[in-house]
């Protein structure tokens, strides 16, 4: 009864177009109101908890990377280079959007700072050349998935703090069903240019531009090389690996690239700052919403009802899928990733699946949710960008989604798509 | 009316003009802290015992004063496709019903996170036996913040005293 009672209190506040966090603190505030099973130091204290995790200062480290390296000319280099490469195919500048998205993954780490950079750059002009605002919004939305799947990855730091995985095996673990997933976007985007006719790009594919652009870009892409090397390597921590990143990116900024100035260095660390207490909000708010959770029984029973379907793997992987796509359409996925994700890693692992393929399941799965309406910030800030209906952009999703969804279908049975890296990299 | 009107400008001043700073100098100081972490341990192989406990505490009291920042712009992330539907009364009335629960959740911090920073036992050695309280003690200062915010952001909507561009924090 107490968990149906809270369950759609929560679903009411969230439609009612409560902050997430606010909502998620809102319950346990009036839970111990109510009950006096507590005292109400409980939720400051929980808050606190919450946040004091030491890999979680690996979070803003990323943040300030993509920043000052959307502040200097990083950007335009790696749209140019996905330019050359791709952008004379049908659906060129699709085809643009989504390879960049994958090199932006390497950098930054967050999907919704992914959304916000192509976005602007990409969807005017893909509009510009013919394609529906939805589509570019589409399109937009669902590349940036991307960024929470190749490393470095804030969600995949965020859950390994949460349930004591290593942070280099999750990252190992995300580049293989990162590219898949960025393959299999270009793919659907083709066919869907082929069906719709839409243009080919004007940059020619020759091995000098090819080499020139990549020249141009190659010192940029050094990063997510400093932190393959760095973390695979055992060199330093993810936390660390962070704070060098940075201290790259204002490197090539200031001193290589010579275009990062002070106005712009100090926007970058602006909008970090900003951007980190959005996304902090949130996991203070999970510590006494989980809290309430735990308190209630509520994740207890969740667990205790997917394992019972545990004995056929099938059910129980539907099942699995199904309950972290209708989390990810009701709560934002940081607060999903740190209520549910410890949860359902420890039923999949009590099921049979390795700690590691578990957790990246989980953390594809609620990155989906970023993009699913109706509480999905990537597709929110895309259609926001491209200036459409929310409903156009979320029909022009779904082939996307589809394509996401067969990926995390072959990632909880195909155990090899996510453990090979790890194994190989000495994580497992 | 004058006054309150004066008033509300410092605080407003504080909260978006002094606190990015004093954020991003934090932000600044962590990436500080561990770069000199790692330059001793690989370099001379001997590292600061204190710069991981020294960064985490930069971290927390950044995302908590950042958190001022967030409640004040009304950059949270919230589903707001009720207010698209709805008279735009509904929207402006459940607006400053958030901000007042957010009034609320900051007076409990306040005052309960006080509580909560005063009652924790113990020191941290490798910051020169610091008491555990002096870090938590983020939480009531944190209250007071979001009490102050998220009152300026019921009687002075944000969009008509600074040019931030709400659309990049959704």
């Amino acid at each position: 009864m107490d968990v149906i009672l809270l369950v759609v209190c929560f679903v009411f506040l969230i439609v009612l177009g409560a902050p997430v966090a606010l909502a998620m603190i809102m319950m346990p505030t009036a839970y111990i109101l109510f009950t006096g099973d507590a005292p109400l130091l409980t939720v400051p204290h929980q808050m606190y908890e919450g946040i004091a995790h030491f890999p979680l200062v690996a979070v803003p480290f990323f943040m300030l990377t993509g920043e000052l390296m959307n502040g200097s000319s990083v950007t335009q280099r790696i749209m140019r280079l996905s330019r050359v490469i791709v952008g004379r195919m049908q659906g060129g500048l699709a085809q643009v959007n989504i390879v960049a998205s994958m090199f932006f993954a390497g950098m930054n780490g967050s999907a919704v700072a992914d959304t916000a950079t192509i976005g602007t750059i990409m969807i005017p002009d893909m509009k510009r050349k013919g394609y529906s605002a939805a589509y570019a919004a589409a399109v937009t939305a669902i590349g940036s998935t991307i960024g929470g799947i190749i490393p470095p990855s804030i969600a995949m730091i965020v859950l390994a703090s949460s349930v004591n995985l290593s942070v280099g095996a999750l990252f190992a673990g995300g580049i293989i069903p990162g590219i898949l997933i960025g393959l299999l976007l270009m793919l659907i985007a083709w066919l869907i240019a082929r069906a719709k006719d839409h243009e080919r790009g004007d940059e020619p594919f020759t091995i000098p531009s090819f080499l020139s652009a990549l020249w141009g870009a190659s010192l940029a892409l050094c990063v997510p090389l400093i932190l393959v090397v760095g973390i695979f390597g055992g060199w330093f921590s993810s936390v660390e690996a962070g704070a060098i990143t940075a201290l790259v990116a204002l490197f090539l900024g200031t001193i290589v690239y010579r275009d990062l100035d002070l106005t712009s260095f100090l926007g970058a660390i602006n909008r970090t700052v900003r951007m980190a207490a959005s996304v902090f909000i949130i996991i203070a708010a999970a510590g006494p919403f989980t809290w309430l959770l735990t308190r209630i029984g509520a994740l207890e029973m969740l667990q205790g009802w997917l394992l019972s379907y545990s004995d056929t793997p099938f059910l129980f992987a539907m099942l699995l899928l199904g309950l972290i796509l209708i989390a990810g359409m009701i709560m934002d996925a940081s607060a999903n990733i740190l209520v549910l994700g410890p949860l359902l890693v420890t039923a999949c692992q009590t099921a049979g699946y390795d700690p590691v393929q578990a957790a990246l399941v989980v953390v594809v799965g609620f990155l989906l949710g970023t993009v699913t309406p109706p509480v999905g910030v990537c597709y929110f800030t895309a259609t926001a960008i491209a200036g459409c209906r929310l409903e156009q952009s979320a029909a022009a999703l779904l082939p996307f989604l589809a394509v996401e969804i067969v990926v995390l279908l072959l990632m909880l049975f195909i155990a090899p798509l996510t453990l090979m890296l790890p194994a190989l990299l000495g994580f497992l | 009316m004058k006054a309150f009107s004066r008033i509300a400008d410092v605080a407003d001043f504080a909260i978006l003009r002094v606190l990015p700073v004093i954020c991003g100098t934090m932000l600044v100081l962590m990436v500080c802290f561990i770069a000199y972490t790692i330059i001793m341990r690989t370099v001379f192989l001997d590292p600061p015992f204190w710069g991981d406990t020294l960064t985490l505490f930069a971290n927390v009291w950044l995302v908590f004063l950042g958190l001022i920042i967030a409640v004040r712009e009304r950059s949270n992330i919230a589903m707001e496709a009720l207010y698209q539907i709805a008279p735009t009364w509904i929207g402006l009335l459940l607006r400053r019903f958030w901000a007042l629960a957010f009034a609320a959740l900051g007076l409990l911090m306040l005052v309960k996170g006080y509580e909560a920073a005063i009652r924790i036992l113990g020191t941290y050695w490798e910051l020169g036996s610091l008491p555990k309280t002096y870090p938590m003690m983020i939480l009531p200062v944190t209250g007071a913040g979001i009490l102050i915010a998220s009152l300026l952001a019921m009687f002075r909507p944000h969009k008509n005293i600074t040019e931030t561009d709400d659309s990049e924090f959704p």
